[in-house]
């Protein structure tokens, strides 16, 4: 897949403010080069799930721009995909033909988006489940058939919204191991929000902690350690001092407000 | 459990409720003395089936006929038009409401307007089974291709797709089930509301419910009476019975509704 290329993102001095709500966003600025992998952590309201939609143009800024190569991310749309909280799969098509829905969208012909699809499940380990139906799957199955989605149509950005958080400690590790290892084959700049610090640091390499009232970055935290990363690395000193450092920032952002945890 | 016990659990309880019905009937026909004008006997009922099959056989088909015109015409109209509404928020706005109020409007009422309107006879009748399913059909679908998932919508919308392949390839996929549960209550009121409009009417010979209209006015005709329950049950059992399996065989891999027998 030599086509693909990461994409560049630029987030500048962008508010946000839905109708006559409070700020979500406000101030926020961050650029982030082609493959990096971005996690955003930080407590609920805190507008992380409303940064990766202005990412993906489903939402606009109300100060402030959102560029993606230069561009906005509206004309961007063939470079992007997003991966739900939920898997978002149609029930009434098998996993294959749910991996085939972007191709077919975009009319390509079937033959090669059949090879397309099968191709991706097989790098994502669900080759066997091709043509069963959605509620066939269990939730991590299902979540591997979003993510083969998603990267259907090569995307030089992935924007992932807590896309394991319904999953089990055991499913989600896995997850994370898998979205790494396709990462390896398939160069993408990422965006991934989530509520775990452990998850954050296991996959990116840089972490935004997020404030909430109104939405800014409270700081950054660089995860230097190399890719390809393995499950051993979990165990490391190293990976549990970072947990311990993102973890502590967190608590200092939530404490800085005063209001304890709110969930 | 093995399949086939499975199956045999699974009709067993109706038939042997059903034999205890019939034990009752006759326990009670003999115990209160009860006349066959009142009740007739089983037996009396299945011997007037016998009895009267070259006058129930063609008025079976010939309401069915006048039941399925209807119910079939229904079936791609009210598809059309909830299509139309969900289309657009302001028509549906505007007109959902009304359709919810529409289906109040009771067979007797409808009977006299569509005799006047559509003359006496099978074109009334076709009418009355028309609107009665109609009315159904657009509600549930118009609710299924407004209530398309969120969260797939926006999948949509990142993958550009078209207006037209946003309403073929999702909307109306996802509002199968809703349509198919329509079409389910149409499937019964279809039969229900030509019987019903044939007995009121009184204008179209050789169909069930004239047939109806002749052997009530008989006090000796009660199993005859009971024999027509008897061919309308089997009727909307006819019109029910395929819908659910169209349904089925349409939602067998997708739906929680469909998903026993795995």
């Amino acid at each position: 897949m030599p086509t693909v290329r990461a994409a560049s993102v630029a987030i500048e001095s962008v508010g946000k403010r839905f109708a006559d709500g409070p700020e979500v966003l406000a101030n926020v600025t961050l650029a982030a080069q082609p493959g990096d992998f971005v996690a955003l952590i930080g407590p609920s309201g805190c507008g992380k799930t409303t940064l990766l939609r202005l990412l993906a143009g489903l939402t606009l800024p109300t100060h402030g721009a959102v560029t993606l190569d230069g561009v906005v991310p509206i004309e961007a749309r063939e470079r992007l995909s997003f991966i739900f909280q939920e898997p978002t799969l149609l029930p009434w098509l098998t996993a294959q033909r749910n991996v085939e829905l972007p191709l077919r969208l975009n009319g390509e012909a079937k033959n090669s988006r059949h090879e397309r699809a099968l191709e991706l499940l097989r790098l994502v380990g669900l080759e066997s489940a091709a043509h069963q139906f959605p509620r066939q799957l269990s939730g991590g199955m299902k979540m591997r058939v979003s993510l083969a989605r998603a990267l259907t149509r090569q995307p030089g950005l992935l924007l992932l919204d807590e896309p394991f958080g319904a999953l089990d400690e055991l499913t989600r590790n896995r997850l994370n191991e898998d979205l790494l290892r396709v990462r390896e084959k398939t160069p993408f700049t990422a965006f991934f929000v989530t509520h775990s610090v452990s998850e954050a640091v296991f996959l990116s390499n840089r972490i935004f902690v997020l404030a909430a009232n109104p939405g800014r970055i409270a700081g950054e935290i660089s995860v230097s350690y190399p890719y390809p990363r393995t499950a051993e690395w979990r165990e490391s000193a190293d990976y549990q001092r970072l947990v311990a450092r993102a973890s502590a920032m967190l608590r200092q952002t939530q404490n800085a407000e005063g209001s304890g945890t709110p969930s | 459990m093995n399949a086939s016990a499975k199956k045999s659990a699974l009709w067993l309880p109706p038939l042997l409720a059903g034999a205890c019905i019939v034990a009752i009937w006759y326990a009670a026909i003999a115990i209160f003395n009860i006349p066959t004008y009142l009740l007739p006997a089983p037996h009396q009922v299945l011997h007037a089936l016998w009895r009267e099959q070259a006058s129930l056989f063609p008025a079976l088909l010939r309401t069915g006929g006048s039941a399925l015109a209807g119910f079939s015409t229904a079936v791609m109209g009210g598809a059309v038009v909830a299509l139309a509404l969900a289309s657009s928020r302001w028509l549906k706005a505007a007109l959902y409401p009304w359709v919810l109020i529409i289906q109040m409007v009771p067979v007797v009422v409808m009977v006299p307007i569509f005799v006047i309107w559509f003359h006496a006879g099978l074109p009334s009748i076709t009418a009355i089974a028309f609107v009665i399913s109609f009315f159904p059909i657009l509600a549930s679908t118009t609710l299924g291709l407004v209530s398309t998932d969120r969260g797939q919508l926006e999948l949509f919308t990142v993958l550009q797709a078209s207006k037209a392949q946003e309403i073929f390839l999702l909307r109306l996929p996802s509002a199968l089930p809703y349509f198919l549960s329509g079409v389910k209550i149409a499937a019964t009121l279809a039969p229900i509301g030509a019987i019903s409009g044939e007995f009121l009417a009184g204008t179209t010979p050789d169909s069930l419910g004239y047939l109806l209209l002749i052997y009530r006015s008989d006090p000796g005709k009660m199993p005859e009476v009971f024999a027509i329950a008897f061919v309308a049950c089997a009727l909307g059992f006819l019109f029910v019975g395929g819908v659910k399996l169209l349904s089925w065989w349409l939602l067998r891999h997708w739906h929680e509704s469909e998903r026993s027998g795995e």
